[in-house]
């Protein structure tokens, strides 16, 4: 799960953004994650494609390994009182996204969560759009688009980096259950209704809006934590469309033919 | 003009040679195969041609020039099982991308490449499937869909990784033909395969391999036993003598499920 490696491999690129900027000044850390986002993935694909680590032992040693180098740099450099843990870096917490408010003349203009996730989701969605043959061949076949020719490097890591500067953001405004929980279940749970790439994209927005909307106002209802609940949603529509699909599939499939 | 040329080709995995200064020349407008026993390199072969797989020594021409200026005249079929075939995509999907080229991924496929899918679709027998997911399909047709995306990318010379593993004798005999058809409109196709049974016979010429190259040319001239000896070695052996006491005690080798045959 690259998503959850992720979440714990930025911290080193938190902690030197902090002790270059003094200031837990959040553009400058978002960078630093940014950048430790990517790296992240380029050192797992090294290990796994290079090394031929498997893929989880290669993910597995990635972010242990940043995690504890992140958490050495905080205690070396950073001793003392300093206000300085991911938790309150990173980890944004939904309910309470809307506090950052942008005002400029006394109007305002949306909070800080929009305003940066917004256009990052303007971004991914137009070059996916535009990409969509490059990301389709090279998830299918890597091989194959080599043999043409096709620099599957460039889209391997264009997918990564997208990944890990998305994952980033959004952590900042959402905490990472959101993140993790929706970068798989709403596709997985698409995947169990379509199977054409295109439709499995659009499935997998719509799932997710509804499973917001619907973990939202539950959360509302019985007054508890929104985060938790959306995912929990989330996974009940799964195991939800799981059953109906097996079910559909026993009372409207013709019987099998025999083969002689 | 030859179809392929390698020269002094050697490749390693993990400093363990898996070809060993392989070199040959392959004619035009032929089927070609290349035959040895499992991990004899075959596959590696290909790959070294494709530039999939660094090459230890030697260097490799495709109608006289070097891979990079003749990608759009190879095409490249992989072996079935490497792929996903559960992967959310269509026949057509599949095919489609025989035509998508570096350079123009950003671009929508034009009318040429959706009528070239088309035909090339056609030509194995797959349109009443061409909406069909591809993990929907016997062996057989999965197969087909590679060949059928190699078609589409209107190559000169296709290279095969055993494209007959796995499918029945029907689906072999539709394969072949097609093949056959390809050659007669003057393509080259070079089919790996990795033993000497029925399909062997059909084709034009044969190069043999077990990690050295054994022997190369016409089928004729190339299926000798000692060729064979030197290709198949004691495995070959095992196999003639097993028949043999078979044959000669009438061993049972009937199975569950095929007592009244």
């Amino acid at each position: 799960m690259v998503g959850d490696a992720i979440s714990h491999s930025v911290l080193p690129g938190i902690v030197i953004a902090y002790l270059v900027g003094s200031q837990t000044q959040s553009s400058l850390v978002l960078i630093g994650a940014a950048i430790f986002g990517v790296l992240t993935t380029i050192i797992i694909d090294f290990l796994y494609r290079k090394l031929k680590l498997q893929e989880d032992a290669s993910i597995g040693l990635t972010f242990t390994w940043l995690f504890a180098f992140g958490v050495l740099l905080i205690s070396f450099f950073a001793q003392g009182n300093v206000d300085l843990d991911q938790e309150c870096v990173l980890f944004g917490e939904l309910g309470l996204a809307f506090l950052d408010k942008i005002i400029i003349d006394g109007r305002l203009y949306g909070t800080k969560s929009i305003a940066t996730l917004l256009p990052a989701f303007l971004l991914v969605l137009m070059f996916v759009v535009r990409g969509f043959k490059g990301f389709q061949l090279n998830a299918f076949q890597a091989e194959f688009a080599q043999t043409k020719g096709i620099k599957t490097g460039f889209w391997h890591f264009a997918l990564m980096g997208m990944v890990s500067v998305v994952t980033v953001l959004s952590f900042e405004s959402v905490g990472a259950i959101l993140v993790v929980g929706f970068l798989v279940v709403p596709p997985a749970t698409a995947y169990l209704l379509v199977n054409d790439l295109k439709r499995l994209h659009i499935f997998s927005l719509c799932i997710a809006t509804l499973n917001i909307l619907m973990g939202y106002f539950l959360a509302l209802k019985l007054n508890v934590s929104i985060s938790p609940t959306i995912i929990t949603v989330s996974g009940v529509v799964f195991f939800l469309t799981f059953v109906f699909k097996t079910t559909k599939f026993r009372l409207f499939n013709s019987p099998r033919i025999p083969v002689k | 003009m030859n179809s392929i040329e390698v020269h002094n080709l050697t490749v390693a995995y993990q400093q363990l040679p898996v070809l060993w200064d392989v070199d040959f020349e392959l004619p035009k407008g032929q089927i070609i195969g290349i035959v040895g026993p499992n991990g004899s390199g075959k596959s590696t072969l290909l790959k070294a041609i494709m530039e999939l797989v660094p090459l230890s020594s030697g260097y490799v021409k495709i109608l006289d020039k070097s891979l990079d200026q003749m990608r759009k005249h190879v095409a490249y079929v992989p072996q079935r099982e490497t792929v996903d075939w559960n992967f959310p995509a269509s026949v057509r999907d599949v095919v489609k991308m025989g035509r998508y080229q570096p350079g123009r991924l950003f671009k929508r496929l034009t009318d040429l490449d959706n009528q070239l899918v088309d035909e090339a679709i056609e030509k194995v027998k797959l349109t009443p499937f061409a909406n069909r997911q591809i993990g929907q399909l016997s062996g057989g047709q999965q197969q087909r869909v590679f060949i059928a995306r190699a078609l589409a990318q209107g190559a000169d010379v296709y290279l095969m990784d055993e494209p007959f593993v796995g499918v029945d004798v029907a689906t072999e005999k539709a394969i072949m033909d097609l093949l056959q058809a390809m050659r007669d409109e003057g393509k080259t196709i070079v089919v790996v395969h990795h033993d000497l049974q029925a399909v062997t016979a059909n084709f034009d010429y044969l190069v043999l391999l077990n990690t050295r190259l054994i022997a190369h040319g016409a089928i004729g001239d190339v299926l000798t036993s000692e060729n064979l000896q030197a290709t198949y070695g004691g495995q070959l052996n095992l196999f003639a003598q097993l028949q043999q006491i078979i044959q000669e005690k009438d061993f049972p080798i009937r199975e569950k499920g095929f007592e009244d045959k």
